[in-house]
């Protein structure tokens, strides 16, 4: 009789079927579009990427340039967004042992949103300062969240870390609007940040965002066994011999710089980091040596579905992303809501 | 629980597989070439285009300022580079398939003979009244692919918060981000911006003299009767923000060397938008007061607190402005100008 | 080899000492409960030799002192079964018991196939192995409690210390659990600390005793001469009568029965 893997270790099941949601994601935005590219010359067009390779889509130059310069990169940023956002948020639910954790109910993307903002108007929009004043937003965002929540004192519930994150998010998104409203006409552009933006990317963005992202998941996904450490409580797992401190900053900063990323390129968009990991809770168990994989995988499938709601559903206008993402969190989120009260 | 979540997912992705499959068209025909054909002067018009400027019961006299003659300009050379707020932007051969997204620029381009050119505009562009019968585009959730969809050659738009400018570049299509003007003469020059990206710079040329020409006229029919009147001019009912003397239609009642009651607002320095508090402006008691809301009902003026005391509610000088004509910088800043210089000679007698 | 000691340790909270200048030594393989009132500083005696709380003076297991370790080195030789452990909802008993590896993976690796093994031991030794795939939130008293030592006895401690690990559980279950304790004890000749609530159950699981009162040792030695109604009066303030038995001391709490009840009727 074989032993059951009772070791909830990634199985190979769950990590295909995210893989195979991301392709099926990957594919529908490429083809999907108010620019008419027929399937069949879409596909031939990526097979004739393929090195050694060659074929003739068909494709005009335009056409090319649409999928190439625009669905595909959009695409990517969408995965990578994403994917950055869903990690994080089950990155801090981890630390945070709070269920309802996430980059945006954290305040952490308002503060990254108020870096960006700040470099913008300063003029460092296309330097390496934008993503690193991203990040100094978000990490005072994160560290004041998180002293707010401890001056909660004896009446800490998990709701506590939220009510102190929405204060802040509150706080840093006002402050973000005010500037941007005062440094010239640029109210449209407010509203394009604040429901977030994955339109009309080029390539170069991607490539900004990528680096960071990658990093940053990486040491979530090694610190994957830690965070079920966590999971028992700081005392507890420090007599377990875990560096309680060391794990926390680390995991912490990488959440936050994959917070930072995603919004200096995409703005605000939530819940994302609440939906993902939740959903994959719900799906294959609590273990993050599953979660953060799983949400890495689901979470780029997740935004990239949202953008192909985003631009098809009220065609030809088009959505911000940050309505379809709210309008399936806010469910999501309540429900979590509800079955967390409570807990401490 | 589990099983059923799974499920939904699945047949989520499947669905959406499904969606996403488009039926092929049997003859692609979306993507008709990518240079145009048509020769450049052959578009070039001499005669003044139909919907000209009409100046409503003002004499016109010519104006002082130097009239260059415009002869007719040799076929110009494309490909041109062209600057815009955007940066600037080649445009290979003359542009047929125009998407002017900017209600001010449709009519810029109709007014210098571009008008047929014109294959989509933006969902306020009325005028003129072919305009609106064109396919029109949200310009504010800009869907960049809607564009590329209508195949233009060339785009105009007037703002861009979703980075349209550099999507549609990528593509290369030549975009021109042409802002919301801050003086006239900004305004002028986008009028013969347009006019050399079309390839008709004669008649853009002429269309600004003309314009600039009417203006002159209607400013010199009402003189120097208008030096000192104070006004008000309503933007925002809601919330007071006020244009001072300091933005364009601030510098067009300048024109006249009116006074603008906003200038003095207590936060107004260095901004062109102050808010001014409804208190401000009835303690201020300004001449006359201009309003762009359609209704033209002088009645909502006289029900708010305090302002039925004021000279211009009570001597009925309060004058509705067209809210188009108001709001946009194109050809029809004149009919602007004479809007207010009508108001004027009939508030000064 | 695993010998404990301690040495002139204080410990504070704030300005007020829970352990006062405390110094005790317990043998390699040797059992020693901690008895004392409320407040005394047993659980803090324990979280200190665990390195849990900051303390003054000096603790050492074998030769080594425990303030220099390294905190995953620390975590190799001793053990603690807290006195209100946390059982995360959707963790199975696997991956709790699991948890015991941790100060041996190192920091930027997952488990082996031998934490793997351990792990199944321990499992199998506290009789947990159908339990496997529960999530451990769903378990009973006695089912958590054996988990957590099944989690203690992953770590492969030498030193064991065991917090109040009888609350809540009834006769049956903490008969069993104390008579795992000891045949471990034996087996892998860890030396094993308890703090231990009722003193009858203290007196038959260790061969050693302390009392702690107000952070000092107030009594030590074998249970008999510990437990006395005298020193029971003096630092529980209770009147007690103490039984000595072939086994060990058994406490009886006196009950005055000469008041009336309030409760009878009157009729």
């Amino acid at each position: 009789m074989i032993a059951p893997a009772a070791s909830q270790r990634l199985r190979p099941a769950p990590a295909m079927a995210a893989f195979a949601m991301l392709a099926v994601a990957a594919v529908v935005s490429v083809i999907t579009g108010a620019a008419d590219l027929p399937v069949r010359g879409v596909v031939l067009e990526v097979v004739d990427r393929i090195p050694l390779l060659e074929v003739d889509s068909g494709f005009t130059a335009r056409q090319r340039d649409v999928l190439w310069q625009l669905r595909a990169p959009r695409m990517v940023i969408g995965a990578v967004v994403g994917a950055a956002l869903a990690v994080a948020g089950a990155a801090y639910q981890g630390v945070f042992r709070n269920p309802l954790a996430d980059p945006y109910l954290l305040g952490v993307a308002a503060g990254a949103g108020l870096g960006a903002t700040l470099a913008i108007i300063t003029g460092l929009a296309s330097t390496p300062l934008l993503p690193a004043a991203a990040f100094a937003g978000a990490l005072v965002a994160v560290i004041v969240t998180y002293g707010l929540a401890k001056l909660g004192g004896a009446g800490r519930t998990t709701a506590t870390l939220i009510l102190a994150g929405v204060a802040v998010a509150s706080f840093f998104t006002a402050l973000q609007t005010y500037v941007q409203q005062t440094s010239s006409d640029t109210v449209r552009e407010v509203f394009a940040w604040i429901l977030g933006r994955l339109a009309t990317f080029g390539w170069s963005e991607v490539l900004l965002v990528v680096p960071f992202v990658a990093v940053s998941a990486a040491v979530i996904v090694a610190h994957r066994r830690h965070l079920d450490v966590l999971a028992v409580g700081e005392g507890e797992a420090a007599a377990l011999g875990l560096d309680v401190g060391r794990v926390r900053v680390l995991v912490v900063l990488a959440a936050t710089l994959a917070t930072a990323a995603a919004v200096a390129v995409a703005g605000l968009i939530g819940f994302v980091g609440i939906i993902v990991p939740h959903a994959v809770r719900l799906l294959t168990g609590a273990s993050y040596r599953v979660i953060v994989p799983l949400s890495l995988v689901g979470g780029a499938a997740f935004l990239v579905f949202a953008d192909i709601a985003a631009r098809t559903i009220v065609s030809p206008a088009e959505l911000p992303i940050g309505v379809i993402t709210a309008f399936f969190g806010a469910p999501f989120f309540a429900m979590i809501l509800a079955r967390s009260r409570g807990a401490g | 629980m589990r099983r059923t979540v799974a499920l939904l997912l699945v047949s989520l992705a499947l669905v959406a597989t499904a969606c996403g499959d488009d039926t092929q068209p049997a003859n692609d025909t979306s993507f008709a070439g990518d240079a145009a054909t048509t020769t450049t002067a052959a578009a070039t018009s001499t005669a003044p285009p139909a919907d000209a400027i009409t100046t409503s019961g003002v004499e016109t006299t010519t104006s002082a300022l130097e009239t260059t003659t415009t002869t007719a300009v040799a076929a110009k050379v494309f490909p041109i580079t062209v600057g815009s707020d955007a940066g600037p932007t080649t445009i290979e051969a003359p542009p047929v398939r125009i998407a002017a997204l900017s209600a001010t620029h449709v009519e810029m381009l109709y007014a210098i003979g571009a008008g047929e050119r014109v294959i989509a505009v933006d969902l306020f562009s009325n005028h003129p009244a072919e305009a609106a019968t064109k396919p029109a585009l949200d310009s504010f959730n800009l869907n960049v692919e809607e564009v590329i969809a209508t195949d233009p050659d060339l785009v105009v738009l007037s703002f861009d918060p979703v980075g349209a400018v550099e999507a549609l570049e990528a593509v290369g299509i030549p975009t021109l981000l042409l802002g919301t003007a801050t003086t006239l003469q900004s305004s002028y020059d986008q009028m013969k911006l347009l006019g050399s990206a079309t390839g008709l710079e004669a008649e853009a040329t002429q269309l600004v003299e003309q314009v600039a020409a009417d203006i002159d006229a209607a400013v010199a029919a009402v003189g120097d009767r208008a030096a000192g009147i104070t006004y008000y001019h309503e933007a925002d009912p809601f919330t007071f923000y006020t244009p001072t003397s300091e933005s364009f239609i601030g510098q067009i009642y300048g024109l006249f060397a009116m006074e603008n009651i906003a200038d003095a607002a207590p936060d107004a320095a260095g901004q062109t938008f102050p808010q001014l508090t409804p208190e401000y402006i009835v303690d201020a008691d300004p001449e006359m007061i201009f309003s762009t809301d359609p209704s033209g009902d002088v009645t909502q003026y006289e029900q708010r607190e305090g302002w039925g005391a004021m000279q211009a509610v009570a001597s009925g000088d309060v004058y509705f402005l067209d809210p188009d004509i108001a709001s946009r910088w194109g050809p029809r800043l004149a009919d602007l100008v004479a809007a207010i210089a009508t108001a004027l000679i009939d508030h000064v007698g | 080899m695993s010998t404990v000691r301690l040495h002139n340790v204080t410990a504070a909270f704030g300005k007020r000492p829970v352990l006062d200048d405390l110094s005790l030594t317990v043998p390699s393989g040797g059992s020693l409960a901690v008895i004392g009132p409320n407040g005394a500083g047993k659980s803090t005696l324990l979280n200190a030799i665990a390195g849990l709380v900051a303390y003054h003076g000096e603790i050492s297991v074998g030769t080594t002192p425990m303030r220099a370790m390294a905190r995953s080195t620390r975590a190799r030789l001793v053990a603690l079964v807290p006195q209100s452990p946390l059982f995360p909802a959707g963790m199975t008993v696997f991956d709790y018991v699991l948890l015991g590896r941790t100060p041996h993976i190192p920091y930027w690796r997952s488990e082996g196939a031998a934490d793997v093994a351990i792990t199944r031991m321990s499992i199998k030794a506290l009789d947990l192995s159908d339990l496997e795939d529960r999530s451990v939130d769903t378990l009973s008293g006695g089912e958590r409690q054996r988990a957590v030592l099944a989690r203690a006895l992953t770590q492969k401690p030498e030193v064991l210390l065991l917090d109040e690990p009888t609350t809540g559980l009834d006769l049956g279950h903490q008969q069993t659990f104390l008579e795992l304790v000891e045949s471990i004890r034996h087996e892998r000749g860890t030396t094993v600390i308890s703090a231990i609530h009722d003193l009858t159950v203290a007196a038959r699981c260790a061969a050693e005793m302390v009392l702690l009162s107000g952070g000092v040792v107030a009594a030590t030695g074998s249970p008999a001469t510990v437990i006395t109604e005298d020193l029971v009066r003096r630092h529980y303030g209770a009147a007690v009568e103490v039984i000595a038995t072939s086994g060990g001391p058994v406490v009886v709490p006196l009950v005055d029965q000469t008041t009336p009840s309030t409760t009878e009727p009157t009729k």
